[in-house]
């Protein structure tokens, strides 16, 4: 009984992650770009049909599902040496192929029309499978396929399989450089009231932190898509590996997520990996330990959210933190590990809770070498996420007060007549934030009735 | 060319007789020449054609029928008689069997030569009996050559006549073959074919051998008796024995002689009416060799007198030299020895005998437990008996020898010989007589305390062990109540012996060696049946002990192929574990008082994780083995618990059908490996004449070569030598600086230097033979006299060996060809989850089903659930999985919700020779240990599955939250509710993750880390069982599952209780739940945690429980906010 796990990736970004990400795996579990398992990886104890099924010919193909309005991307992934890995019949590329023009609205609109044609292919994927598990989404939160596709799948996704997990790695944009995509910020707003509402757990993936971390920590000048994206299917591969080489222990998503996540809209995930390296610096001698692995991940720079994690005077804190540590690892020098960082508070917890930092060990594939005897993820809920958020509310608002881009949304059928939908994605934004805020502090025990005291 | 020209010579003479007498010429006739001449010619140069045996057969025939023609039938049966013998006979023509051509060549110049047969009267001579020669020969006087029967007087010419009887018997034989040799030829010469007798050649040599055997040496007629009888009392001595001596024809002139008669005198004179009974007088001489006859175990004497038990001297005798009171204390000393060799005699003829009367008859009824057994042991004599009677046996003649060669001194009358004389020659014999009748006391009568009658040898044993008493040496007086079976004896025997070698090694220092080597040799022998039991089983794995005197026995309750065997296969022959315990610390006290020798047993059982967690894991087996063990003699005692371990893993190769590889033969099916004690024997006289300086080497070779030969077996006679070359070798090699301290003026002490001399020795011997390297460790025992030590190198490493060769084997089959490594990984993946997934396949279904309240505890239903989860990754153990349904109403009483799942119980049929190793009681703690983690599981997995969603669906209540609970405060509204109810999940999953986290890695993954590390450091079978035993109870211990643990455990559940409770208010929908209620759960878990985290600092604080320590650290760090905020709550 595999807890099957089906993947959707969503517009241009959510394709090349996705694509990253497939690839990743298809390197951990031996399985060659034509899905055919390798000599070698024959005889594995791996779970591969977690995110995999085998068809009738022994080819592997991933539970996976495309779609993109605009041709480009999956075309590329089509004429890689993947073409032939994903089942064809998941693969959807619109009809007039002009893409969402990085319109949410339009993204949006577009989905709803063709929804019947989608739910076919994940219906289908849905039911070849003997007890799913839940759903994970790739894609952007800035443009218009990603975000806006992504944001009607999600609410469509509740609907249809509500007892199913919804997870999402959500690739939010770049704050750095001027983006061509002017409406960003519209965009980011609504797609993340969805992703407030309708998903379980988002994992955040800072384009900002990624660039930063490509540059910074692996020293490359002007990092490519290509490196960013090595880096986000690391930590999508890392954040499944516990449920695709089982072990004693978390050997289903929903117990890795559970424990994370306190309260149901307190669930955006920031995420840390430790030792990073790229190809071309594996010589890079480091001492990975146990302790060495959970410190590092501790330290802000390695956190791929570009937020001040520790910035002074504000309490901001941990809600939760679940480390996933690969390797040859002692467990007794993980919960060695773990008393010292409690001992020296070497992160600061919520103070209404327990300090809830779990460890998963896991093993690592054997087909993929690795300088590093040890290595760690860190899955991270942070009251400090707020910050990214807040950074959205005030692009947005700055936006909002000139009405800029405001006509290419009033396209579309849905803010046609009154800008509503804005409104309230903004206010479910602005709770969210607040909620973090409240989580940084002692009475939350008793927000719920100071809210309801309030209104 | 000689011979040629001789036989031409005769055949010329033949030729001319033959032409003489054919023809009737004369020589000097012309005719004669010629006739000459073609005789000459005809032999010369004529081939006769060889006889053709076809021919004279038909012609034989063709004259038998004549015969029968002519109604001669006699004739003709004789005639085929006559020739069928000849030609059957062999000898000629130079070949051994008959019909050579030679026969028929004879035959036919017979049957030419007969004229007319028919004619001639004949008829067969019979053979006619020959006369038996008398042997004169002396056998006896030969056959007894050398050993003195007559006492009284000597032959004087018998062996010389019996000599020349005998050369003049041969000589006749000689010649009467000669002379029926002749005959033969002669008759044969003889015309006719009827007078052959060639059948009397065989008895010519047959008389001779039967008239050997009948002797000439009849005895004397006994016409003239009365006339030697007189003649002979002139020369003998007096009658005494009948009083006939007197006083004049023994006393001398010499003033010493009237010694008695003064002494009587002068009593006299003090007291007048002192009367004296008549009295008989003896030489000095004639007591002396009374005495001797007494030691020499003759009870019918005159001088003493023996009541059945004790020679006393007779009170009718005196001598002339001596007072009688002096007398009869010069005499006391050789009274009381000879009193034991005639006890010693009594216990051989007892053994030999069969009659154990030795055992006690109260043995019966302490072995009422084990009829048959005891019955057993009752009716047998130990084999340790008989083999230490064959030792007193061979002790005693020895002695004997010694005495009749003090005998003959006496009788030839040559030199001076008194009383005291005699004592002091036989001093080293006297002190071995008391030395083995000391044994016998102590090793063989205690257990047979209870005062004996058995025949005319009565024994009163009590007065035996009063005469024990008296030497003050009671090594064993006091467990004279241990056990009556024979194990207990036979090894109270041996260990007396033990005792007895080990004191006199101590004495040889100074004495003589001689008693040393005796002991020694007494202990060997009579350890041999012992050993020889071992020897079969650690050799064969067969434990054949008919008398029951080993320390185990076969239990016959057990098959080999129950996984039992180990543990009850072999129960000890002591009874009762008290008598049992008595044993032991009486041989402790013994050893403390000896040798200190237990620190070398305890030390030995296996180190540090019997001793240290024995008590908790309440394995009685280890005590038992230590029992077993010091029921064992001494000398076995260091080594028995090895070689038990290597005969139960024999036995258990035997019925694997793998003995042949653990007994390292190659190609012979039959040879077996060498029996344990000829190997102890031969090392020991190896080592023993290594020691042997070069001057000797001669000898030693000799030596032993001699006793290599199996039935000469003498390592007491090497022995001897020890104590001397110990002295002189040593001596010589001993380093000059120790040799120059020791020898300090002022310092020099003797006994050190003998003990240097012993220590030095004993390295030199043994460096550089391998096998002694395992000897290393036994170092303990290095207070232990150099013998006692030397025994042991020569007999421990030997089964040692085994032990090491066998069990290794045997773990080594184990483990890879009964992939025992495969099965308790198995058990460590279903029961103790670390398959985590498929496990998880398994219960989320049985926990779903319970949730959803469908009906889940059907054991086929979840059997198949397992098969089916099971199956994809281990398609193997499908098969020996099973679930099975077990009632928990006895075991928890109180019933929560959590025990729901109490009642699922795996099975994994662990095949045979593993499941020694996992035994059903192994199997009843992991089963233990996977309910526990079931519950844990079960409550995350609760926990888990709660959806934000349910909570907050709107329900179709229909009252409000206000009315349905009137007593809500304000402050409990919907929301904030929810908001409790998300928060209290929240801490409920961080204490059950916790938990479930410490519980499966921190124990499951480190305590089979170090499981397994042990696992591979283990050499026989007894420590796998050991080490997992002690492994599942590490683990059953450290899931808090025990007993002293409760309370933790009690706390733990009740959290695990609120998970469930909680999921299901929440599933519930918080519309039906109060918020008092919640509070009430939130109290709840904030009680157990602190109790938990306090409990656990306090347990910490101890150091009893280091493992625990991470788990409290979760707990304490998850209380931190309360402490910060904890006004609110509490």
């Amino acid at each position: 009984m595999p807890r099957e796990i089906i993947t959707l990736q969503l517009g241009q970004c959510g394709n090349q992650i996705g694509m990253e990400f497939w690839k990743q795996l298809c390197a951990e579990h031996g399985i060659s770009p034509e899905g055919i398992l390798e000599e070698y990886a024959t005889e594995g104890t791996d779970r591969k049909d977690v995110f995999f099924y085998q068809a009738d010919d022994e080819h592997y193909i991933p539970r996976s599902v495309l779609l993109d309005l605009e041709p480009r991307v999956i075309n590329g992934i089509m004429n890689s040496p993947y073409a032939n890995l994903y089942n064809p019949e998941n693969v959807y590329l619109s009809k007039h192929g002009g893409g969402a023009g990085n319109n949410w609205a339009s993204g949006y609109s577009q989905a709803e029309r063709l929804y019947d044609e989608i739910f076919d292919i994940i219906d289908r994927e849905a039911d070849g499978s003997d007890s799913l598990e839940g759903f994970v989404v790739c894609h952007s939160i800035a443009g218009g396929t990603g975000s806006g596709m992504g944001s009607y799948i999600l609410e469509r996704l509740n609907d249809r399989f509500p007892k199913k997990l919804t997870q999402t790695y959500s690739v939010f944009p770049n704050v750095d450089e001027i983006s061509d995509v002017v409406v960003q910020p519209y965009n980011s707003l609504l797609t993340l009231k969805r992703l407030t509402q309708n998903a379980d757990c988002v994992v955040v993936l800072d384009n900002t932190a990624l660039n930063r971390i490509a540059a910074d920590r692996l020293h490359i000048d002007t990092p490519t898509f290509a490196q960013v994206n090595q880096l986000v299917s690391t930590v999508m591969a890392t954040s499944t590996t516990t449920l695709r080489y089982p072990g004693y222990m978390n050997n289903d998503l929903i117990g890795l997520i559970a424990s994370l996540i306190p309260t149901p809209r307190l669930h955006f995930l920031m995420t840390g990996y430790t030792p990073l390296t790229t190809d071309s610096q594996v010589a890079n001698v480091r001492k990975t330990t146990v302790l060495d692995v959970m410190r590092r991940l501790l330290q802000p720079k390695n956190m791929m959210v570009s937020t001040p994690v520790q910035r002074q005077g504000s309490n901001h804190c941990y809600i939760s933190i679940l480390n996933i540590i690969q390797g040859e690892v002692d467990p007794t020098q993980v919960h060695k590990s773990l008393q010292r960082i409690r001992e020296r508070k070497l992160a600061q917890f919520i103070p209404w809770g327990p300090a809830s930092i779990q460890v998963a060990l896991s093993r690592k594939s054997p087909y993929v070498q690795s300088a590093h005897r040890v290595s760690g993820l860190m899955l991270a809920n942070h009251t400090n996420i707020s910050h990214l958020f807040d950074r959205i509310l005030k692009q947005y608002d700055k936006l909002r007060k000139r009405e800029a881009f405001m006509d290419q949304f009033k396209k579309e059928a849905m803010f046609s007549e009154n800008l509503d939908e804005f409104d309230a994605a903004r206010e479910s934004l602005q709770e969210l934030v607040n909620e973090y805020t409240a989580a940084t502090r002692p009475d939350y025990l008793t927000w719920g009735s100071q809210q309801a005291a309030g209104t | 060319m000689a011979k040629a020209n001789k036989r031409e010579a005769a055949i010329q003479r033949d030729v001319k007789k033959l032409i003489t007498s054919v023809t009737g010429f004369e020589e000097r006739d012309e005719n004669f020449s010629r006739c000459l001449q073609y005789v000459d010619s005809n032999i010369k140069y004529h081939r006769y054609l060889s006889p053709d045996s076809h021919k004279i057969h038909r012609a034989i025939d063709g004259l038998c029928e004549k015969f029968e023609i002519h109604s001669q039938g006699q004739k003709a049966k004789d005639l085929r008689d006559l020739t069928v013998t000849f030609l059957d006979q062999p000898g000629l023509d130079g070949k051994d069997t008959g019909k050579t051509d030679v026969h028929y060549a004879m035959l036919s110049l017979l049957v030419n030569l007969a004229v007319a047969p028919t004619q001639v009267d004949f008829s067969r001579k019979q053979p006619e009996p020959t006369a038996e020669e008398l042997d004169d020969f002396d056998w006896k006087a030969y056959l007894l050559d050398g050993e003195d029967l007559n006492f009284l007087s000597h032959a004087s010419s018998e062996s010389d006549e019996g000599e020349s009887l005998d050369d003049s018997g041969d000589s006749d034989g000689d010649q009467r073959k000669a002379d029926n040799d002749q005959k033969l030829v002669g008759k044969i010469d003889g015309d006719q074919p009827e007078s052959e007798k060639p059948g009397d050649m065989a008895p010519a040599s047959g008389t001779l051998s039967t008239a050997r055997s009948e002797g000439s040496f009849r005895s004397q007629p006994a016409q003239n008796v009365e006339d030697e009888y007189s003649q002979m009392e002139k020369i003998l001595v007096a009658e005494y024995w009948r009083g006939k001596s007197s006083e004049e024809a023994v006393g001398g002139s010499h003033a010493a002689c009237q010694m008695s008669r003064d002494w009587k005198s002068y009593q006299q004179r003090l007291n007048p009416f002192q009367t004296f009974p008549n009295q008989v007088v003896v030489t000095e001489m004639q007591v002396i060799r009374e005495t001797l006859w007494m030691l020499s175990g003759v009870t019918e004497l005159f001088v003493f007198q023996h009541n059945g038990k004790e020679f006393y001297l007779n009170p009718d005798v005196y001598v002339m030299h001596l007072t009688p009171e002096s007398l009869q204390n010069s005499l006391i000393p050789l009274m009381l020895r000879a009193q034991q060799a005639h006890f010693l005699d009594t216990f051989v003829a007892d053994i030999v005998s069969q009659r154990c009367n030795w055992s006690s008859s109260d043995s019966n009824l302490e072995q009422s437990t084990n009829q048959d057994r005891g019955h057993l042991a009752n009716r047998t004599v130990p084999q340790t008996y008989m083999a230490f009677a064959s030792c007193i046996s061979e002790f005693l003649t020895e002695f004997r020898a010694a005495i009749v060669r003090v005998e003959k001194r006496v009788i030839k009358q040559e030199e001076t010989i008194l009383l005291t004389s005699i004592a002091s020659d036989l001093r080293t014999w006297l002190q071995k007589v008391e030395a083995v009748h000391r044994v016998v006391m102590h090793g063989v009568a205690p257990v047979s305390a209870s005062p004996l009658q058995h025949g005319d040898r009565s024994i009163t044993k009590a007065t035996a062990a009063a005469a024990d008493g008296r030497d003050g040496d009671d090594v064993f007086s006091d467990s004279s109540s241990g056990g009556g079976n024979n194990c207990s004896r036979a090894t109270l025997l041996l260990d007396t012996l033990y005792d007895s070698v080990f004191e006199s090694d101590l004495m040889a220092q100074g004495d003589s060696a001689e008693m040393a080597s005796l002991m020694l040799r007494m202990l060997i022998k009579s350890s041999q049946p012992l050993l020889q039991i071992i020897s079969d089983w650690i050799n064969n794995g067969t434990l054949a002990d008919t008398a029951a005197e080993f320390v185990l026995h076969r239990n016959k309750d057990i098959k080999s192929l129950d996984e039992t065997f180990w543990e009850k296969a072999f129960m000890p022959s002591v009874q009762t574990s008290a008598s049992s315990a008595e044993l032991s610390t009486s041989a402790l006290k013994a050893d403390t008082k000896g040798s200190s020798n237990q620190g070398s047993s305890s030390r030995h059982s296996q180190g540090s994780h019997v001793t240290s967690e024995g008590s908790i894991s309440g394995y009685t087996d280890l005590h038992s083995a230590e029992v077993i063990v010091g029921a064992g003699p001494k000398l076995l005692r260091p080594i028995l618990k090895e070689a038990i371990l290597t005969g139960k893993s024999m036995e258990m190769l035997e019925n694997l059908g793998r003995m042949r590889e653990a007994l390292n033969i190659n190609s012979n099916i039959f040879e077996r490996p060498p029996s344990l004690y000829e190997l102890f024997v031969k090392d020991l006289q190896e080592v023993l004449s290594s020691k042997k300086g070069t001057e000797e080497s001669e000898e030693v070779d000799r030596r032993s070569s001699g006793a290599r030969a199996p039935d000469q077996l003498s390592p007491g006679s090497a022995v001897e030598k020890i104590s001397e070359k110990r002295m002189t070798a040593t001596q010589v090699r001993k380093d000059p600086t120790i040799e120059r301290q020791l020898n300090l003026p002022g310092l020099k002490d003797t006994l050190l230097n003998i003990n240097f001399a012993a220590l030095f020795s004993y390295p030199k011997s043994t460096t550089g033979s391998k096998r002694e390297e395992p000897q290393c460790p036994r170092n303990a025992q290095c207070n232990l006299q150099p013998l006692l030590k030397l025994c042991g190198s020569c007999l421990y490493p030997h089964i040692s060996l085994r032990y090491r060769t066998v069990c290794s084997k045997l773990v080594q089959i184990l483990k890879e060809e009964y992939d025992l490594m495969g099965c308790i990984h198995a058990m460590q993946r279903y029961y103790l989850m670390s398959a985590g997934e498929v496990m998880y396949d398994f219960y989320t279904a049985v926990f779903s089903k319970i949730e959803s309240r469908e009906f889940w505890q059907d054991c086929s239903l979840l059997e198949m659930n397992l098969h089916e989860a099971v199956e994809s990754l281990f398609p193997d153990d499908a098969a020996r999985l099973s679930v099975e349904i077990v009632s928990t109403s006895s075991r928890s009483h109180q019933k929560s919700a959590i025990n729901a799942t109490d009642c699922i119980h795996l099975k994994y049929s662990v095949p045979w020779p593993v499941d020694v190793v996992i035994s059903r009681r192994c199997e009843d703690r992991y089963n233990d240990v996977f309910t526990f983690i079931l519950q844990i599981k079960r409550a995350k997995f609760t926990l888990d599955q709660l959806r934000f969603d349910d909570l907050s669906r709107e329900q179709s209540v229909l009252l409000p939250a206000n009315e349905l609970f009137p007593g809500e405060s304000e402050t409990f509204t919907r929301r904030s509710r929810i908001h409790q109810f998300h928060l209290l999940r929240f801490r409920l999953l961080y204490f059950v993750n916790s938990l479930h986290n410490y519980i499966m890695t921190q124990i499951l993954h480190s305590t089979e880390l170090e499981f397994e590390c042990q696992l591979d450091a283990a050499v026989d079978l007894d420590q796998i069982i050991h080490i997992h035993s002690q492994y599942v109870d590490a683990i059953h211990e450290r899931c808090l599952l025990h007993q002293r643990l409760t309370v933790l455990r009690e706390a733990v559940v009740r959290v695990l209780n609120l998970s469930l409770t909680f999921g299901t208010r929440w599933r519930q929908g918080v519309d039906f739940t109060s918020g008092e209620a919640i509070q009430e759960i939130d109290t709840e878990l904030t009680r157990c945690i602190h109790f938990l985290s306090s409990f656990l600092q306090m347990v910490i604080k101890r150091g009893s429980y280091p493992h625990l320590e991470s788990l409290a650290f979760a707990l304490v760090s998850s209380l931190q906010f309360k402490v910060a905020t904890g006004d609110k709550i509490s």
